[in-house]
């Protein structure tokens, strides 16, 4: 699955001991780093690394390299993977597990390919600003009669007693975070739900479900056990 | 099909339900007792939990440690705020990732299902923004040991 990728990596390897840096935007900017893994990164060259691209940073979880990262994404739009395995050059990738993308704070994520894809195949969509665009409640309201098909600004304004130009506004910040599109119909400007986005969302909040569900599966068998006592040797998974 | 539901409400809530096949004060011990605790909530193959400190009483401490055994691992405090025995627990965690995510208050309800469990977990952020992080990164308890699983679907 991260072929692609590791040939990215092999090309943008700059710290084979604990932090990998590549740029995934179309310049391929691979991030210069000092020295290996236990030496300091130099806050100015990341930052200026950053500023000139998409930088994809792997580093170990908790390690000074991605505390020098979360430092710097506050205010740079790099995306942290953090990786939490053996220092080895390729092994890192394949056990990736979560990586971090910066607001106003550092954010852990889980990953999955799933999330890979939507993130740096199906570039243009954004959770972090899907999932804020659904924390009002009128855009909830605005997606749900989306639901039923495609709809005018001015038939979309009746039903929540609001202005155009604020539903408008509710509109745009659904269309920023890719939810909502839109097409030139005349003067008219119908919006239907963008179901790359939605669908995006979904499978996200899947991955998370799964990720839950392994822990309550286990659960599940403590639970059956705890009605049999009799002991299991070696429960398998 | 997934018995879990992952859900929000308004801005600032999560809301979680899962179905088990076991009485409310089975899964409630499996909740609050910790060599039950660590015998679970582990997310991915090889991770442990060598530390679990769940104090079950008003005001008691949470306190769960997670381990590769490889020198990787992260830790989760938190309290207790009330305990109605094999029905309802209320506290509050935060992970150390290592550092501390904003407080997550949690209430987590054990109702009667038939001759099973409906466990009702509902998380309450600080603010639409954590929120939204929290959704989109799955810190909940686990989750952070869960990633690895992921390994498998990748």
């Amino acid at each position: 699955v991260f072929q692609s990728l590791q040939g990215d990596i092999q090309r943008a390897v700059v710290d084979q001991k604990y932090l990998f840096g590549l740029a995934l935007n179309r310049t391929r900017y691979a991030l210069p780093m000092a020295g290996s893994g236990h030496k300091r990164l130099q806050d100015q060259q990341v930052q200026r690394a950053l500023q000139q691209g998409n930088v994809i940073i792997v580093s170990l979880l908790g390690s000074h390299s991605t505390q020098v990262f979360t430092r710097l994404g506050r205010m740079s739009t790099q995306v942290v993977f953090r990786i939490n395995s053996s220092p080895s050059p390729i092994l890192p990738f394949a056990r990736l597990q979560s990586f971090a993308r910066p607001l106003s704070q550092i954010f852990c994520f889980t990953i999955s390919f799933n999330l890979y894809k939507n993130i740096f195949m199906e570039r243009g969509l954004n959770l972090d600003a899907a999932f804020s665009a659904l924390a009002d409640p009128t855009r909830r309201a605005i997606l749900a009669r989306l639901a039923t098909g495609e709809v005018t600004v001015m038939e979309l304004a009746k039903p929540f007693e609001m202005t155009q130009p604020a539903i408008s506004q509710h509109l745009k910040v659904l269309e920023d975070a890719g939810l909502v599109t839109s097409r030139i119909d005349g003067t008219k400007r119908p919006r239907r739900l963008a179901k790359h986005g939605i669908e995006a969302m979904d499978r996200w909040l899947e991955t998370l479900r799964k990720a839950l569900e392994t822990n309550y599966e286990r659960l599940d068998a403590v639970l059956a056990g705890m009605n049999q006592p009799r002991k299991k040797g070696g429960q398998k998974q | 099909m997934s018995k879990l539901t992952l859900k929000t409400e308004g801005a600032t809530h999560i809301v979680i339900t899962r179905r088990f096949v076991a009485p409310p004060a089975a899964v409630y011990r499996a909740h609050t007792d910790p060599e039950l605790i660590q015998k679970w909530l582990l997310g991915p193959e090889g991770w442990t939990m060598p530390v679990c400190i769940s104090e079950t009483k008003p005001g008691g401490k949470i306190r769960y440690e997670w381990s590769n055994g490889k020198g990787q691992g992260f830790y989760l405090t938190g309290e207790y705020l009330e305990l109605e025995p094999f029905h309802r627990i209320v506290h509050v965690e935060r992970m150390f990732l290592p550092d501390p995510t904003p407080d997550n208050h949690v209430e987590t309800r054990f109702d009667g299902d038939g001759s099973g469990t409906l466990m009702t977990i509902r998380m309450t952020l600080p603010d639409a923004e954590t929120c939204a992080a929290m959704l989109a990164t799955g810190m909940e308890k686990g989750m952070e040991a869960s990633y690895a699983r992921l390994e498998g679907m990748i």
